[in-house]
């Protein structure tokens, strides 16, 4: 088979182009270790044969400066653990910024690996008037040129041809010289390289990249000699009165000039293309921040109004699946246990897949068409104002989905203070594991009314939820920038991609691949959490007292189960917040995952209800009543204290173990783990208190 | 064996399985975490925790 890898510089449609080629045949892993993804997809060429391709992360260099770096170049090299070879590498290269793409291109060409350059989005550099010659671009390069839209699958047949035929093709070789004294003081570093097992074209490569670099990378570790010879060499060079540190990209910037000019017609129109006309109210001092808190207004608001008639199917489709298994087994234990315990605990969780869907929908659009970019752009002002870099922004954003890839994307963050600060604050950005709880307690206690006309009152709820953790996220950073983690802020740099259509294919992937992890853990951890705890509120059994009703002889017996007695041994610590042991039940076993917290009252009120299909979970948390009162359980001011309580605590063991491992691992990782943990514990039951408290004296209920 | 009996025999089978597999969950978490950055696989975030990795 043909193994061929991609490379290219972030935001290329290197991605687009990937799954444009492989479609739904992919597999995501991560390189063996180090967490780095690895995306891994098959297609077939136009003779049917197999050909697998490896997404390469994204990266600007093969300086090996960064673990995306490092792997790059490692799997290029061929000394990725676990990774074939690649026979062929696919250089994509954005149309619209030839020059800086080129960079990178020219290291891959001259390792000695077959290649072919796909030049993509040449619509919107066309759009920018930038044309470019593919076949005068050939030449240059010294591999084939073929011309995509990735986004519109344009130019992919070309492609795959040009890749089959790249492998028959004699490898592209440097196509510019360097200083004279240079080459020789290289010469030792190539011997070195090649008693080492490198051709000479990447020997040379790896010689040149070496110069510029502090330290020369685990790929190369057992290459004997390289330090030293890389050291004599440096001195040599700088004998000859040049750099070091700045040889390489001189040499190859001073020949990417002369390419572009000759490869490339620019036709100055005067107009300002569509991304800078956007940009121009998008990123506006003013405007940029209302537009984007209106847009996520408009995205919270979706996932209420769009999702509703989907939930009530689902909800409708469990209850119809209740009923019929309820009906079809004998009275008994294993089918209360399908009934109460894994249909209504699991289903209880699953209702709210349409919204998690929609979320991941949004956060795909959002990412796809360049506005994720600015909205870090917008933030900056801000995370600079509690003391963060901008770069945190970017792992804070993706906390929206899950704490877990934020907590491990801010290896981006090079200062470790910074780095830290951002990972103590990073569990409190509202992730979709919260999703199902907000839209439990929002669905059953907040009304949906109109708010100024055009919102609902449980969409404005929502929006209100996700601001809070944002905003007590960045107030947090600032504590710990000035306590803990004390230490200058410094200006954002980042590459502001232009503004794209989303590909429909590469949005379905990206929510499809998400929803179906959703499923996944709804079908392992749910469920069997779901068990376990539809065991602890059956077991042990008590005998009702003859003549007592059906409905207060099953809350007699969950309040004789072992869950029950775990309840009420948890009851006083969270009476205070006006929850009862029922909440309190769902709050401890949600430590695991927060959702878990919706099937678990799932499965108490599955167990607790005499009829099995007595309608959603959320109808009987507002019948539920306070069997010492007689009075309403829960009020609309228990449901918001509850929910500002998840927004801020730390119910995820996922994240607490990548916290460990993200902050050192071994004592010191736990030591911190343990820290977060505590401080949004106290913060949770300190908030949650105020709300509960505060709304009493102010009248509420 | 009646009914009950064997309903109840099933219920405790599935009642282990799930155990089993939440304490097996737990002990690969803390495992994960025990093992330092750059040290392992993604385990943490691993299979099952929607965030798509």
């Amino acid at each position: 088979m043909l193994h061929v890898a991609l490379a290219g510089n972030p935001n290329t449609g290197k991605s687009t182009l990937f799954n444009a080629l492989t479609g739904m045949r992919q597999r995501v892993g991560n390189y063996s270790g180090v967490t780095v993804e690895r995306v891994e997809g098959r297609y077939r060429d136009a003779e049917g044969r197999p050909v697998s391709v490896l997404d390469l992360p994204g990266t600007y260099s093969l300086s090996a400066s960064s673990p995306d770096e490092e792997i790059a170049l490692s799997v290029l090299v061929g000394r990725a653990e676990g990774v074939d070879t690649p026979d062929v590498v696919v250089i994509v290269v954005d149309a619209q910024n030839l020059e800086r793409n080129l960079f990178l291109a020219s290291q891959v060409l001259e390792l000695g690996i077959p290649a072919v350059v796909a030049l993509n989005q040449v619509d919107a550099a066309l759009a920018a008037g930038i044309r470019i010659d593919p076949v005068e671009l050939t030449l240059e390069v010294g591999a084939p040129v073929v011309a995509t839209v990735a986004t519109r699958g344009e130019g992919l047949d070309l492609l795959k041809q040009a890749v089959n035929r790249a492998a028959a093709l004699p490898p592209a070789t440097r196509q510019f010289e360097l200083p004279d004294e240079a080459a020789q003081a290289l010469a030792p570093v190539e011997a070195c390289l090649a008693r080492g097992g490198f051709n000479p074209s990447a020997a040379a490569m790896e010689a040149l990249r070496l110069l510029a670099v502090t330290q020369i990378g685990p790929h190369l570790a057992a290459v004997p000699g390289l330090a030293a010879a890389v050291e004599k060499a440096r001195a040599r060079v700088e004998v000859a009165g040049l750099t070091p540190r700045s040889l390489e990209a001189e040499a190859r910037y001073g020949w990417i000039a002369g390419v572009v000019e000759r490869t490339t017609e620019r036709t100055h129109t005067g107009k300002k293309t569509l991304t800078e006309r956007v940009d121009a109210v998008a990123l506006h001092r003013v405007w940029g921040p209302v537009i984007f808190v209106l847009l996520m207004a408009l995205v919270f608001q979706s996932i209420f109004t769009w999702a509703e008639p989907l939930i009530g199917w689902v909800e409708g489709l469990f209850n119809l699946l209740g009923g019929s298994v309820g009906a079809a087994l004998p009275q008994g234990d294993l089918r209360s246990l399908l009934v109460d315990g894994v249909i209504a605990g699991v289903g209880s969780v699953l209702v709210f897949l349409p919204q998690i869907f929609i979320l991941f929908l949004f956060i795909g659009i959002l990412e796809d068409s360049g506005y994720m970019a600015r909205a870090a752009f917008i933030m900056d002002r801000f995370m600079r104002s509690v003391g963060l870099h901008g770069r945190s922004f970017i792992p804070l954003l993706s906390g929206y989905a899950c704490a877990v890839p934020g907590v491990m994307s801010t290896r981006v963050i090079e200062n470790p203070k910074d780095r830290l600060a951002t990972i103590m604050v990073l569990p409190l950005m509202s992730c979709s594991a919260r999703i199902p709880v907000y839209t439990l307690l929002i669905g059953a206690f907040i009304p949906p009314v109109a708010v100024a006309g055009i919102f609902n009152l449980q969409g404005v709820t929502l929006l209100v939820m996700y601001l809070l953790g944002t905003l007590t996220a960045l107030a947090m950073a600032a504590v710990f920038k000035k306590t803990l983690l004390k230490g200058r802020a410094r200006p954002l740099i980042m590459e502001l991609p232009p503004y794209r259509l989303p590909s429909v294919r590469s949005l379905a992937l990206s929510v499809g691949h998400r929803s179906s992890m959703f499923l996944r853990k709804a079908g392992t951890v749910i469920l069997s959490l779901s068990i376990v705890l539809w065991a602890l509120a059956t077991y042990p059994k008590t005998k009702p007292v003859p003549g007592t009703p059906a409905e207060a002889a099953q809350e007699q017996q969950l309040a004789h189960s072992a869950l029950g007695r775990m309840g009420h041994v948890i009851e006083p610590a969270v009476r205070p917040l006006g929850y009862d042991w029922k909440i309190g039940v769902g709050i401890v076993s949600s430590l695991a995952a927060r959702e878990v917290f919706v099937s678990t009252m799932g499965t108490i009120y599955g167990v607790g209800s005499a009829d099995e299909t007595s309608g959603a979970l959320r109808e009987k948390l507002q019948r539920e009543r306070d069997p010492r009162t007689g009075l309403i359980a829960y009020t609309p001011l228990i449901a918001v204290g509850l929910m500002v309580f998840y927004v801020y605590a730390m119910m995820c063991m996922s994240t607490v173990a990548v916290v460990v491992r993200e902050t050192g691992g071994g004592r010191t990782g736990v030591k911190w783990a343990a820290f977060q943990f505590a401080y949004m514990l106290a913060l949770a039951y300190g908030a949650a208190f105020l709300v509960y408290r505060g709304g009493l004296l102010l009248g509420f209920h | 064996m009646d009914s009950q009996l064997m309903q109840t025999l099933v219920v405790g089978l599935i009642v282990l399985a799930a155990l089993a597999y939440v304490g097996r969950r737990a002990w690969r978490t803390v495992a994960a975490a025990r093992t330092p950055r750059g040290g392992a696989d993604a385990g943490g975030c691993g299979s099952d925790c929607g965030c798509g990795h």
